[in-house]
């Protein structure tokens, strides 16, 4: 590769940069050891835990809101008082139809009945 | 290649990756700290893998680079969310360089931060990291073509600034 070669005067000056920044770089090692602690901090254990706690959160709150909306839906119509009187009213009525012409069938009696009737003619044995 | 060999390697190159993520960060000794902790950190927490493909210092310049690049948008997007709340926009932020440095240094720094970024990286990692022009390509992610495009532009300016530097102080 034939890149161009740097000029030795550069070359100089950025050797004493490279020099005075060896010399104040801080330690390795406490850099690691930070990066550890911070690492620990970040566990990748922390992600799944929310992961967890917002799936809980989400169906607790799905369970609660069919549980608030379930009673609401089955719960049975409520009838005003004027209307459950009308109803009432309105069967009292059917059932004193049926009444009377349940007793206008029992008061019928048909032409022949006396025929039938066992103590009718007293001498026949 | 599992943790802790990658970590005894890394650890040969500590000096020279702290040096690099200063210069990713314009010459800030602390944001350059932070920049490399930041990459310890994804290497341990395998955010970062080397897979072999590349050297082990391109990957891991690579890393830090990324990270720096990273750092700087979080900080950027910070300051802007500060700005909503102030009266006036925040200062310029301005590099913290190390201090007691000599007057050549100082001037290297300056004139360092009067290029374009890329112009910056490549000088580093040619001069200063010792890497050919392609290996330095391969850190910032770019063709080879243009990171000598960069290079030559780069030393071109840096070298005119710095004549310009000595010739005011003579």
């Amino acid at each position: 590769m034939n890149d161009p070669m740097p000029e030795e005067d550069l070359k100089g000056l950025f050797a004493r940069q490279q020099a005075a920044d060896h010399e104040r770089a801080p330690s390795f090692h406490a850099m690691r050891t930070r990066a550890l602690t911070a690492r620990a901090a970040f566990s990748p254990a922390r992600p799944a835990t929310w992961r967890w706690v917002f799936s809980g959160a989400a169906a607790c709150g799905l369970a609660l809101a069919a549980v608030l909306s379930l009673p609401h839906s089955t719960k049975a119509p409520v009838i005003a008082p004027d209307a459950l009187a009308r109803e009432f009213d309105a069967l009292d009525a059917t059932l004193q139809k049926s009444l009377a012409a349940q007793n206008e069938l029992t008061a019928w009696q048909s032409p022949t009945d006396f025929l039938l009737h066992p103590n009718h003619n007293e001498n026949t044995p | 290649m599992d943790c802790p060999e990658i970590f005894s390697q890394l650890e040969a190159l500590h000096r020279d990756a702290f040096g690099w993520a200063v210069s990713c960060c314009a010459g800030d000794w602390h944001r350059g700290e932070d920049v490399l902790q930041a990459a310890y950190g994804k290497a341990l927490r395998g955010a970062a893998r080397f897979d072999g493909r590349a050297a082990l210092k391109t990957w891991w310049f690579g890393v830090i680079r990324l990270t720096a690049l990273e750092e700087a948008r979080r900080a950027r997007r910070w300051l802007d969310f500060l700005d909503l709340w102030r009266a006036e926009p925040a200062a310029q932020e301005t590099a913290t360089p190390a201090p007691e440095q000599d007057a050549g240094l100082a001037a290297l720094g300056t004139a360092l931060l009067a290029l374009s970024a890329r112009q910056r990286e490549v000088l580093h990692l040619t001069f200063y990291q010792g890497l050919s022009v392609s290996e330095a390509a391969e850190v910032m992610q770019i063709g080879v073509g243009s990171a000598r495009q960069h290079y030559e532009r780069g030393k071109a300016r840096l070298r005119e600034i710095l004549q310009q530097e000595r010739t005011t102080h003579e």
